[in-house]
């Protein structure tokens, strides 16, 4: 599951495709700080310079740059990065590990210290073109049921299930221990 | 940098079983692929052992401790039978095994291992063990390579764990062998550790042993 100091922290995230709809879910637990603010610089200078929206393979693009560039002093941060285009209803999910390895577009993606908890389960629950509300409960079961097993993540969870024309946030109780 | 030598008498080959105890069956699974070190060294070896008196042994770690504590078991069976004239329950048999592994406790049998079958009254029951001998009775196991990857299912599908009505979840036992089925083939997507097939036993007072195998990808 990775180097010791790559579990020092504990968290983990999940992110699975539906029909037209895709969603990112993560325990509540840790807050990755630096990597998130250097990217969010870089986010807003590309659509000051460019005058546009970024697009998720960009915005995939700059995050494994962002990590490469440390290539030899890395970040200790694995990353997902979710996207839905407005017009065609395409949906995005890749992960990265903490030096920026690409990753294909995929179905189901999860990362973190409960990643192998929830692989299992996130295959299991997984159907092909589920609807919103079902890919809401398949990601919240697979992650809930996944951070119980694990003893550096939990304490609750947010789902974000992006549509077409909204995002839907909700906080998940969970066990508190 | 100096290089360390050393002799290590351990090796570790993967297998993945899994254990559901019923009010009058106790089904067991387990996968048939047996790897070491990336390398497959069988695609028919399951990991369930039969033993003497009916129920039925799930060991997986270091196959040649497997093999041991099955060969030693089974001698252990022979003379309890012989001395008490009466074939072994499996809560007395759990117990026989936990004292075994305890007897080793400073070289211990590389194993995770569990012991299911049926109590006098027919109910099933199993037992789980840590290497060293350390058991419990549990509604339902899972040992071995692909353990974090099907545990929490078990915890979600028959404790009903995070749904709005929490509690046991009861099963037939054709449900429990089409669930584990179910979850071998999900598990086996994300372990290269687990394929090729998975055998499923069902053991009930009336039929005995039934055994299913179903294939699993192969790759």
């Amino acid at each position: 599951m990775g180097d010791d100091i790559m579990s020092y922290n504990g968290g983990v995230a999940l992110a699975m495709k539906g029909k037209e709809c895709v969603a990112i879910a993560c325990d509540k637990r840790y807050g990755v700080q630096t990597v998130s603010e250097r990217l969010r610089f870089r986010t807003n200078l590309y659509e000051l310079r460019e005058q546009r929206k970024l697009k998720p393979l960009v915005l995939y693009n700059m995050l494994t740059n962002l990590l490469y560039e440390r290539r030899f002093g890395p970040y200790f941060v694995y990353a997902l990065v979710i996207g839905l285009d407005p017009k065609t209803g395409e949906t995005y999910v890749f992960d990265s590990d903490n030096i920026g390895a690409i990753s294909d577009n995929v179905n189901l993606a999860t990362v973190g210290t409960a990643s192998d908890y929830i692989f299992g389960l996130g295959e299991l629950f997984f159907k092909p073109n589920m609807n919103a509300d079902e890919l809401f409960e398949a990601t919240s079961q697979a992650l809930l049921n996944g951070v119980d097993r694990d003893s550096a993540s939990g304490w609750g969870a947010v789902v974000y299930v992006v549509e077409k024309d909204k995002v839907t946030v909700r906080e998940l109780k969970g066990r508190q221990d | 940098m100096v290089k360390q030598h050393g002799w290590y008498p351990y090796e570790f080959q993967s297998g993945t079983t899994v254990a559901v105890a019923g009010d009058d069956y106790v089904v067991v699974a387990s996968d048939t692929r047996l790897t070491e070190n990336y390398s497959i060294q069988s695609r028919t070896h399951s990991n369930v052992y039969k033993m003497h008196n009916n129920s039925l042994l799930l060991s997986t770690g270091f196959l040649g401790d497997v093999l041991t504590l099955k060969k030693t078991l089974d001698g252990r069976i022979k003379t309890y039978e012989y001395t008490h004239n009466k074939p072994i329950s499996t809560p007395a048999l759990a117990q026989m095994i936990s004292i075994m592994m305890y007897g080793r406790r400073f070289f211990p049998y590389y194993t995770n291992t569990i012991i299911t079958g049926l109590d006098t009254d027919g109910k099933g029951c199993v037992y789980g063990f840590d290497p060293v001998g350390s058991m419990t009775q549990q509604l339902y196991a899972c040992e071995g390579s692909a353990m974090p990857l099907i545990l929490p299912i078990l915890d979600a599908n028959i404790l009903g764990k995070n749904t709005s009505k929490p509690g046991q979840v009861k099963r037939t036992k054709e449900e429990t062998v089409k669930m584990i089925k179910d979850i071998y083939m999900a598990a086996c997507e994300r372990s290269v550790e687990l394929g090729d097939a998975v055998v499923v036993h069902t053991l009930t007072k009336e039929k005995g042993i039934e055994t299913d195998v179903h294939p699993l990808r192969k790759d």
